[in-house]
């Protein structure tokens, strides 16, 4: 793993569809598995479901000051209008990762963009919409280099709930394949 | 110690049950409601009580209630909440009741920004209910300090037989962060002094003690007649108007604290000693405050930060002591409140920064700030 001083991730969606439950777990993971700190804030619409919703995950080596992204590494998103809601502070060379079915093209050379169709591999491919969040966090774990896909395997089975291990595990491998 | 991410809501809830909370009365508000629902997981395992009620106002008295029963209670809320409850905070300052009130500070007045921080709370949580009356406020800034202020704030409640409040704001009361969590063992705890049992319970005196000293009130059934009052009380809990006594119960109630706030008062001091500028914040701002001393100092900007931790009763002499002559700039999520304080203390004019409109006063903001004005 590259040596960690200060990085930004943000992750939106629609509410509901467990983007935010990818940014916690990816935060609690690197605190887990790499004596890391970070952070993670979600910020919700007043839709319980249906509204723009994003979390904003900080991991630094020293413990965190400011609990707030100003320079975005890192910005998964699933949905085209929370996507262009939350696309501030996005540092130039950044990570993009789009639901190439939900967002629109988005070819802007400052960045490095992945398009991956995210909910509907969940879907089909590995059989439950709802393992989008360990997909996502696996597929992010593998591009910024955050965390093993042995740490995963032994991570996520743990923070699931009972009777999802095996689907989730499923999900862990394939997103640590996709990209 | 155990390592746990989690955000300042359920931090606070954990903290009080290791405190000794076994009662909990609240009614639920943006952004303080998780702490309402994890204490409702938490106490009904270890044998504690949680109650929603049907407002602010009841939820305070049934927190008294349950103090007077000699259970250690909580309340929590959100500024048109804490407004609410104002009343029956002063019913506890003058029944001289432990408890403690949690209020996670977001953007006002009225419901103004239900899910954007604030420090507008401040002058409200010393002065929000009428009359004089001794108070304790803290005002933690870090996610293991949030923990450890949260015991604290039982322990000087029971200590000093006060309300005491813990001001949290939006930001840290729904970031999820890495808290330490001692083993119970590290844990001091304060219990609450009774009166010795076999006294002749008509020598008894509700509120008799020595100048300085908290009551030794009784719990119920302890034996003891006694009486609380919400009137001005002579030493015995019964109504007076008899200045005299008036005078000599209130100057009790105000020494309890005043003669004890080197113990109460709590400050961090961050690259103070070689500064020539000081930062003064608190709560979250602080920790802003911190990261921009950091890129300050590597541009060789000397600049320092004096955080008070309690911000009731506020340390003149400490903060008077640890500034000097030195420039100070104030910073606050409000419109200048606690600069009123600091002015007080310093008997001087300070520079300010302020920002009310629901976001943090970012590091960039505080550089721009010192940068352009201060240097």
């Amino acid at each position: 793993m590259k040596e960690i001083n200060h990085y930004e991730l943000r992750f939106s969606a629609i509410g509901g569809q467990g983007i935010i439950t990818a940014g916690a777990m990816l935060a609690e993971a690197v605190v887990q598995y790499k004596g890391l700190y970070a952070i993670h804030s979600p910020r919700y619409t007043a839709q319980v479901r249906g509204g723009p919703t994003k979390v904003d995950v900080v991991i630094d080596k020293n413990p965190i000051n400011f609990p707030k992204t100003t320079n975005v590494d890192y910005y998964l998103s699933t949905s085209e209008k929370s996507f262009r809601t939350y696309f501030q502070d996005i540092k130039p060379g950044a990570i993009i990762v789009l639901d190439s079915n939900l967002v629109e093209e988005f070819n802007d050379p400052k960045y490095r963009v992945y398009r991956i169709p995210l909910i509907e591999t969940a879907a089909k491919e590995i059989g439950n919409v709802v393992t989008v969040s360990t997909l996502s966090l696996a597929v992010t774990a593998k591009l910024t280099g955050l965390l093993t896909l042995e740490e995963l395997e032994d991570f996520i089975p743990k923070r699931v709930p009972k009777g999802y291990e095996e689907i989730n595990l499923k999900a862990v491998r394939l997103g640590y394949s996709l990209v | 110690m155990k390592r746990v991410v989690m955000p300042g809501n359920e931090t606070v809830a954990h903290a009080a049950v290791a405190a000794g909370c076994r009662f909990y009365a609240g009614y639920p508000i943006t952004p303080s409601s998780e702490l309402a629902a994890e204490m409702s997981k938490l106490l009904p395992k270890v044998g504690g009580k949680f109650i929603q009620m049907e407002d602010e106002i009841a939820s305070m008295a049934a927190a008294i209630g349950a103090s007077v029963a000699g259970y250690k209670a909580m309340t929590a809320t959100s500024g048109p909440g804490f407004s609410l409850k104002q009343e029956h905070i002063g019913l506890a300052c003058m029944m001289e009741v432990p408890v403690v009130i949690v209020n996670v500070m977001r953007g006002g007045p009225s419901t103004g920004l239900p899910t954007h921080p604030a420090q507008g709370d401040v002058m409200q949580a010393r002065w929000g209910t009428h009359g004089d009356h001794p108070i304790i406020a803290l005002a933690p800034a870090f996610p293991t300090e949030i923990y450890m202020e949260t015991i604290r704030a039982f322990n000087l409640a029971e200590r000093f037989r006060n309300p005491v409040i813990l001001l949290l704001d939006e930001i840290l009361a729904h970031t999820y962060e890495v808290v330490d969590i001692p083993e119970p063992e590290e844990i001091e705890l304060v219990e609450r002094k009774l009166p010795p049992s076999g006294l002749n319970r008509l020598d008894f005196y509700t509120y008799q003690r020595k100048e300085g000293d908290p009551p030794l009130l009784p719990n119920f059934f302890q034996g003891y007649n006694f009486h609380f009052e919400s009137l001005a009380h002579d030493e015995m809990g019964f109504p007076t108007t008899d200045p005299e006594k008036v005078a000599y119960i209130s100057r009790l109630r105000e020494a309890k604290i005043e003669k004890h706030r080197e113990e109460i008062w709590k400050n961090d001091e961050y690259m103070l000693e070689d500064a020539e500028i000081v930062i003064f914040a608190y709560g979250s701002v602080a920790r802003s405050a911190k990261e921009a001393i950091n890129r300050l100092r590597s541009e060789g900007i000397k600049v320092g930060l004096f955080r008070p931790i309690t911000l009731w009763p506020f340390p003149h002499q400490p903060l008077r002591k640890a500034v000097g002559e030195r420039k100070v700039l104030v910073a606050e999520m409000n419109l200048g409140q606690m600069v009123y304080e600091v002015e007080r203390a310093l008997r001087r004019d300070v520079f300010t920064l302020f920002k009310a409109d629901g976001t943090p006063i970012s590091p960039v903001e505080f550089m721009d700030k010192i940068k352009g004005e201060l240097i």
